[in-house]
């Protein structure tokens, strides 16, 4: 991978990681990695008492019309059924050997239960000259 | 906290009813939608419509809930239809506790209904069994699809909720919106209505009198005659002499019709006798039942009504004899792979047929323009055992001129439905504490007890025996022929001309040439 993609996509979950606190999420880890599997952002969705596990989604444009459909391939077109069950399964990891990161959030939890978790999709388009972008939320993905 | 809930639905396995428990759980995770105990396809995709409904009606969506696991219990029988969407629905809300969960009231109420996208309920079949048996289960309350609720209104005793859709249902269990308990109109007794009645028909007395006795008995009976005699229209003018039915019966009848789904909805209970008229070239499947997961055919449909068979003998010899069984036993059991049902199958056979194949061997002013082989080989596809259980055979002649022209007004339907109806009270009081309703149905050792000669008909019998060859089969059902004959005069001994009527009817089928 280049450094030029690298440090986009950097640029691209500061983006997320911002727009989710605005959201009230409380950000737990980024870029976390277990074997082959990584989750960009881990957070905790306060208002709904779930834990997100968010991946991004960027891509660069050289003008984003103000019509979305204008923009041939739309960042969130990358992300498919293997890529969710990658995702899914190292979300599981993570709630089990991370336990200690979420617990603090779901205090009253049955012994040997998992909390309320789902898997979100943020995805990014940056226009190159201006670095504006758009941001859209997908919640509750499921393959 | 818990997350699982248990809802109470019925499946309709031939013509008996299984409660069926619909379990829910959910745990975390993403999402996925699983229904086990053996569901067919219909149920498999009901998911999608219970996800849009639920979603609709401004539930809480499944996929917000991770992991659903629906169960549907017991795990063994193998499920179908589209019954489940409505109780998968509500086993959702419960376990998810949208609605409260764990209530008595849950507990002693059972769910039915198609979910449409919007979460609109439709009708479904088979809603009468289901609702007889939720009532003999001890249920309290039943939701049903708004459209079924008319058919239900026989059934008394029950708190039965016509449900218009799933955001209703949920605002009832909210308790802010009150569904009606459904009250069956005061209708008046249910009369039945007959298109054809006897008293149309000119000449023909002697037809009418075997059919008079044939209803009386509830015995099976063929008519052979030339075409254009009248067959067709005595036949179809045989239901308005039978007795009107009693509430056990109609019940048995709906309920088969409703399993079929051939019930009007705007006429829940079916009170005339069925009268089925199937073409002949009806499958063995059509006419017995069947199908993978077994549907009643067209005798279980003609129960406690008649089964009337025009073209007799066009139909395919194969088909012809499977109605053995069901003609003896008075149900049909039917096995398949998928699982096996019984459907009751008590009717009149009216078999009507032509001596030949041109029709006119019988006739004595049209020639008949068949070889005597052809007669024969038309006639050998009556086999043996299905002659044998017709107990009565009449020929109908081709009326007379004179007949059709005249002003002679012959015995009205009624009054002879009253002499029918009295004839089976009488066999009613006799055959009380035994398995039996009609003479047509008594064994040999009835006919020892019923069937009382006087030294006269013993004496005629005898006669008969010799001169006619009668075989023991024929010789019995000539015992009942006159039982019901004799039934038929009020007379309490079967005389020797009650008798004589009875071998008369038998010796048309020696005589079909």
């Amino acid at each position: 991978m280049s450094d030029l993609r690298k440090a986009r996509g950097r640029f691209a979950e500061g983006l997320v990681i911002s727009f989710l606190k605005k959201k009230k999420f409380v950000v737990l880890t980024t870029n976390y990695r277990y074997r082959s599997g990584e989750i960009d952002i881990i957070a905790y969705d306060r208002e709904n008492k779930e834990l997100v596990f968010v991946e991004v989604r960027s891509k660069w444009y050289k003008n984003i019309g103000t019509e979305w459909q204008r923009i041939p391939i739309v960042p969130e077109d990358t992300v498919n059924g293997i890529k969710l069950r990658k995702i899914e399964k190292t979300a599981w990891l993570f709630l089990e050997k991370e336990s200690r990161k979420w617990q603090q959030y779901f205090r009253n939890i049955p012994l040997y239960s998992f909390p309320e978790w789902r898997i979100d999709l943020v995805s990014v388009a940056v226009e190159r000259s201006s670095c504006k972008a758009q941001i859209r939320h997908y919640k509750y993905l499921y393959a | 906290m818990k997350h699982t809930s248990k809802v109470k639905s019925c499946a309709v396995v031939g013509l008996e009813p299984v409660i069926i428990e619909v379990e829910t759980d959910f745990f975390p995770g993403t999402h996925k939608f699983n229904i086990v105990g053996l569901p067919d396809t219909a149920i498999k995709e009901s998911q999608q419509r219970v996800g849009s409904a639920l979603k609709n009606s401004g539930a809480i969506p499944p996929y917000r809930l991770g992991v659903v696991i629906i169960n549907l219990a017991p795990a063994d029988l193998r499920k179908e239809g589209v019954v489940y969407d409505l109780p998968i629905a509500v086993g959702i809300l419960a376990a998810s506790s949208q609605i409260p969960r764990e209530t008595a009231f849950l507990k002693d109420s059972l769910f039915v209904g198609e979910l449409a996208l919007n979460g609109d309920l439709r009708g479904i079949n088979g809603i009468l069994p289901i609702t007889i048996s939720a009532k003999k289960r001890g249920f309290k309350n039943i939701f049903l699809p708004f459209e079924n609720a008319s058919e239900t209104s026989v059934v008394k005793g029950l708190n039965i909720y016509p449900v218009k859709n799933l955001e209703q249902l949920m605002m009832f269990f909210d308790r802010t919106v009150e569904i009606k308990i459904y009250r069956a109109q005061k209708t008046n007794e249910p009369k039945p209505e007959y298109f054809f009645d006897m008293g149309d028909i000119k000449g023909q007395e002697h037809v009418k009198r075997a059919m008079e006795v044939v209803a009386a008995g509830g015995h099976n009976v063929c008519l052979v005659g030339p075409p254009g005699s009248g067959k067709t229209l005595i036949a179809r003018t045989f239901p308005s002499i039978l007795p009107t039915m009693n509430t056990e019966e109609c019940l048995e009848t709906t309920k088969i019709f409703s399993v079929a789904g051939k019930l009007d909805r705007g006429r829940p209970l079916i009170c005339e006798r069925p009268f089925r008229a199937p073409h002949h070239t009806s499958s063995n499947v059509a006419l017995i039942g069947g199908g993978t997961n077994p549907k009643p055919g067209e005798i279980s449909l003609a129960h406690r009504g008649v089964l009337f068979l025009d073209e007799f003998l066009e139909f395919p010899a194969k088909t012809l004899d499977c109605l053995r069984q069901p003609l003896e036993d008075g149900v049909v059991t039917i096995s398949r792979a998928a699982g096996s049902a019984t459907f009751p199958a008590r009717f009149i056979l009216i078999a009507a047929m032509n001596p030949c194949p041109c029709g006119y061997a019988t006739d004595p002013e049209k020639e008949c323009s068949c070889s005597h082989s052809t007669v024969a080989r038309y006639q050998r596809k009556l086999s043996g055992p299905i002659s044998d259980r017709i107990d009565i055979f009449v020929s109908v002649p081709r009326i007379k001129y004179n007949k059709l022209a005249s002003d002679e007004i012959s015995e009205n339907s009624d009054a002879i439905r009253k002499r029918v109806q009295k004839a089976r009270d009488t066999q009613g009081k006799r055959f009380q504490g035994e398995q039996i309703f009609y003479n047509a149905e008594m064994g040999n050792r009835h006919l020892q007890k019923y069937c009382r000669l006087t030294s006269e008909g013993k004496e005629l019998m005898i006669q008969a025996v010799r001169k006619f060859h009668l075989s023991a089969r024929t010789y019995f059902r000539t015992f009942k022929i006159a039982r019901t004959i004799a039934d038929l005069e009020e007379s309490e001994s079967i005389e020797v001309t009650h008798l004589a009527e009875a071998l008369q009817y038998r010796f048309q089928e020696n005589s079909l040439m």
